[in-house]
């Protein structure tokens, strides 16, 4: 790869991770499901970082449909917690690519391994919380465009007691 | 001064009604220290589980009540109890909340005791003088620690109940989570989710057996969609109980169909265990107005896997400080923490069903046993308990 592919690539995974924390904080959340593959992986490890989810417990462990729930309830009007909603400011930084993925390719498509870092400002009446993580992203291309396999966010703090977290991180 | 005004016994005794309690014993400082003192430094408290430290030399650090405790599992295979604090200068003795290992060494000084408790080497001993001995200077052990099936209870206090009397009645909801296992026996392994709410920690012990809140305060959560219609209503049939001793329980055995929201019980064993259908929760007091709730699943040993996955998937999607059902519930305490800040009017009320306080049992969402839980409350914080 070129340096000036190498540039237009790097902007463009960075044009993605702004776009979905622009819908996040916009609470379009449609349009945020829709940078998702069908079979994406959203999760906050508790405990550490290198907790194996299926025995141990997570902060979120989302497959789609669970994605989908999460989000349906942020604007169904129910939830109490959203009463009024949060409000966040995501900021997105030290954005690095990886090589493509060891496993090469998903479904022989490009598949990237992004890592970044979030901190995250959550306003709620009495509490205002700063989040921070480091991020590691699975992206694949589809239709000429990013979409978003895999999200991994590794709180600093995942170890500590938490206040709620009823937001996208 | 306090907002209580009057500290003594006969002051809480009027605070504490049958059908009412006073919203200042949410919010005062005073009758939180008083808590502290009378029931969580006083009463038996559930602290951990032996499946935590299944192997000699796992630990696992927790608070009992506002003091930092080491479970330890000793080279014998013995459960141990320990204060988290080094005898000689008083920093902890371990900074981690789990793990495995022979010895612990205190930062400061470096004393090292073995995860039986002993003090095995301190350097320059020789500096102490001859009269110097090792066997009073060792961990110090919980006053009294005591298992049931498993569950690992301490009490701050020298003397009191045995664990068997404290727990009473209860002792039937161990059981019964138990008894879902063909061998009766749980694991909890899975790591636990700590969640920090700004409220105080009788609201959580409460909201146990408050089955009038459910399909309200948790309508958005999308797993009430798996609740047959009517089911949180008193005509489904179900039985809210006092236990005695502050321990109570919701109880849907009888109705068509079972229990519809796990395998286990759904109780409280007073005054910090929630038995909850397929998890346990631990409530932590932390301030008059802050609490932490510990959540971690079941597993139960034995049980086939296909029984057990809907359970899991059920803990990982409600609950934690991100799940769709801890949230609402901790969103809802905190707005009560907030409201009892209006001091009239002066009682939070807690009438639905109380013509069935003589019979131990009333409706399914009637708060039966929250009045037995502020009933045993009232006993310990004032001197009715010194004449039991």
């Amino acid at each position: 790869m070129s340096g000036i592919e190498e540039l237009l690539e790097q902007q463009r995974v960075e044009q993605l991770l702004f776009l979905e924390a622009r819908l996040i904080d916009e609470r379009r959340f449609a349009e945020w499901e829709a940078l998702w593959v069908e079979d994406g992986i959203y999760w906050v490890p508790a405990n550490g970082d290198d907790t194996d989810p299926h025995s141990q417990v997570s902060l979120i462990y989302d497959n789609r449909s669970r994605m989908h729930n999460r989000v349906e309830r942020y604007v169904g009007g129910k939830a109490i917690s959203q009463q009024p909603p949060p409000r966040t400011v995501h900021l997105v930084s030290n954005v690095t690519i990886e090589p493509a993925a060891s496993d090469g390719t998903v479904d022989g498509d490009v598949s990237l391994v992004v890592h970044s870092t979030v901190q995250v400002a959550e306003s709620r009446p009495g509490v205002r919380v700063d989040w921070v993580g480091r991020v590691i992203y699975h992206l694949v291309e589809r239709e000429g465009a990013l979409r978003i396999v895999f999200k991994k966010v590794l709180l600093v703090d995942n170890d500590q007691e938490l206040t709620t977290i009823d937001f996208l991180l | 001064m306090s907002e209580v005004g009057d500290s003594s016994s006969s002051a809480y005794e009027r605070l504490i009604g049958t059908d009412r309690v006073s919203g200042r014993l949410y919010t005062d400082p005073d009758v939180f220290e008083r808590e502290l003192e009378r029931i969580h430094h006083r009463s038996w408290m559930f602290v951990g589980h032996e499946s935590e430290v299944a192997t000699p030399g796992e630990f696992v650090t927790r608070r009992l009540g506002r003091q930092p405790v080491l479970l330890t599992r000793d080279d014998t295979g013995a459960v141990r109890l320990w204060s988290n604090r080094c005898p000689h200068r008083g920093a902890t003795v371990c900074a981690l909340d789990q793990g495995h290992t022979r010895f612990f060494r205190c930062p400061y000084h470096a004393w090292t005791f073995d995860n039986a408790g002993a003090l095995v080497a301190l350097p320059g001993e020789e500096g102490f003088g001859p009269t110097f001995d090792r066997d009073t200077h060792g961990l110090a052990p919980v006053p009294r620690m005591d298992t049931y099936r498993g569950f690992v209870f301490g009490s701050w206090s020298h003397e009191g109940q045995t664990l068997t009397e404290h727990l009473g009645n209860a002792r039937d909801l161990i059981d019964r989570v138990c008894d879902v296992s063909p061998v009766g026996e749980i694991s909890l392994r899975a790591g636990w989710l700590r969640h920090r709410i700004g409220a105080n920690w009788k609201m959580a012990a409460e909201n146990v057996c408050d089955f009038y809140h459910p399909p309200i305060t948790h309508g958005s959560s999308g797993l009430m969609g798996g609740v047959p219609p009517g089911y949180f209503t008193d005509a489904h049939g179900g039985v809210t109980r006092d236990l005695g001793g502050g321990h109570g329980e919701v109880d849907y055995r009888q109705t068509e169909g079972g229990s519809q929201t796990g395998l286990g019980p759904h109780g409280f064993i007073f005054p910090n265990l929630f038995i909850e259908a397929a998890s346990i929760f631990v409530i932590h007091p932390v301030s008059v107005s802050e609490m932490t709730h510990l959540q971690t699943p079941i597993t139960w040993v034995g049980l086939p896997e296909k029984m057990q996955r809907p359970q899991s998937r059920r803990f990982a999607m409600a609950f934690g400080a991100a799940g769709v059902i801890e949230p609402d519930d901790a969103a809802t305490w905190e707005r009560m923490q907030l409201g009892l800040q209006a001091g009239e009017p002066e009682w939070v009320m807690l009438e639905r069903g109380v013509q069935f306080d003589h019979t131990g049992e009333g409706r399914a969402l009637d708060e039966i046993a929250m009045r037995g839980f502020w009933r045993h409350y009232r006993s310990l914080m004032t001197d009715e308990a010194a004449v039991r």
